[in-house]
């Protein structure tokens, strides 16, 4: 798996938004744009940023 | 002051018409709060007195005026909390903004819901403005960024270029247009993880318009009538089997009482709201024992 699957698989699973497993199968269907805009986002985006439950009515406070 | 924080929807009229909507095809109850339910309300935060009153939607700013009579109505309002979560729509200017900010009675912080879905609809420079006014007036601010999958989050790329405001993103639910549209967030195969997981609305209680009050914000209230989800009044619903079975246990309990089984669960049920869902569908099993009698 090259190093940048691997900093993608990574981002997924410390952000939440997959578990182990399906952040392998959700990268390897990736374009390759789509990985380097995931890429991008990576490097650019430092501040903290957190996943939240429930529906959008009910998002609670991260500020 | 009270352990609960109380979300309300004053209404479900909005501005926008975004595609992932969850609250877009609810018309039974109305588009408004009743008089009633604003004395009700009233009522709830004068007995209940929350620790943070959050107004979501449809877009909460089209409703100030039953807003500010409910923030009135709090006993407590030097240690209140007032969270609004916006579309923004608003922010064309900075007089707008604060003529907006100022028309509320009290206001503590602003959530903005901008993604490739309210992109359609401001440009990011308002979600800039924005950020840049609530950090002049002291107002805490955040962005919530709905995904339909991780590569939605590039928007943050575009908002970071304003300033290090917290974000946090959520997993759009097949619920409203979303589901309508074949939105909700995907899963490639079923994640176990999330029967460890309890409900994400702990110590959340929501009043929806024309509905009533209810834990849920999400599939059970807006996907179909599941019954004893929503009460008409908040002392009804933290005494309801619903509320005590869901705001104190994990998935995988709430599935053992359901008769559920793990044959039954499809890579979509990865989402909390997704699996609750299924398991109260199958309430109806014989196997489910409720907590107490109902009512």
């Amino acid at each position: 798996m090259d190093i940048k699957k691997k900093v993608l698989i990574g981002f997924v699973v410390s952000m939440g938004l997959y578990s182990a497993a399906n952040a392998v199968q959700y990268v390897n269907s990736l374009s390759t744009q789509e990985k380097e805009s995931l890429m991008s986002t990576i490097k650019d985006t430092k501040a903290p940023m957190s996943v939240c439950g429930g529906s959008v009515i009910g998002v609670k406070s991260v500020a | 002051m009270g352990a609960l924080e109380l979300c309300i929807v004053p209404g479900f009229e909005c501005n926008f018409a975004c595609s992932h909507c969850a609250v877009s095809e609810v018309s039974e109850g109305g588009v408004r709060l009743s008089g009633a339910e604003v004395g009700l309300l009233q009522e709830t935060v004068r007995s209940y007195a929350p620790h943070t009153l959050a107004f979501t939607g449809g877009e909460p700013t089209l409703y100030v005026e039953d807003i500010n009579s409910l923030i009135a109505a709090h006993p407590g309002r030097d240690h209140l909390t007032i969270r609004l979560t916006t579309n923004g729509h608003f922010a064309t200017d900075r007089d707008s903004i604060v003529q907006t900010l100022d028309s509320f009675v009290k206001l503590d912080e602003i959530q903005l819901s901008y993604d490739r879905f309210h992109s359609e609809f401001i440009p990011s420079q308002q979600a800039g403005l924005l950020y840049q006014v609530c950090v002049e007036r002291g107002l805490r601010f955040s962005i919530v960024i709905s995904l339909t999958s991780p590569v939605d989050l590039v928007i943050a790329r575009e908002l970071r270029q304003f300033g290090d405001m917290p974000i946090s993103f959520q997993k759009v639910l097949a619920i409203g247009r979303a589901k309508t549209n074949g939105l909700a967030y995907q899963y490639p195969a079923f994640d176990p993880a999330v029967l460890e997981a309890s409900c994400p609305n702990r110590g959340q209680v929501f009043y929806i318009c024309g509905r009533g009050f209810s834990m849920c914000c999400s599939a059970l209230v807006f996907n179909g009538a599941f019954p004893g989800v929503i009460h008409p009044t908040l002392e009804e619903h933290l005494k309801s089997d619903f509320y005590n079975r869901v705001s104190s246990s994990r998935f995988s309990e709430l599935m053992a009482g359901a008769g559920v089984g793990l044959s039954s669960l499809a890579p979509q049920h990865s989402s909390p709201c997704a699996l609750c869902e299924h398991l109260f569908s199958s309430r109806r099993s014989p196997a489910y024992v409720p907590l107490s009698q109902p009512h």
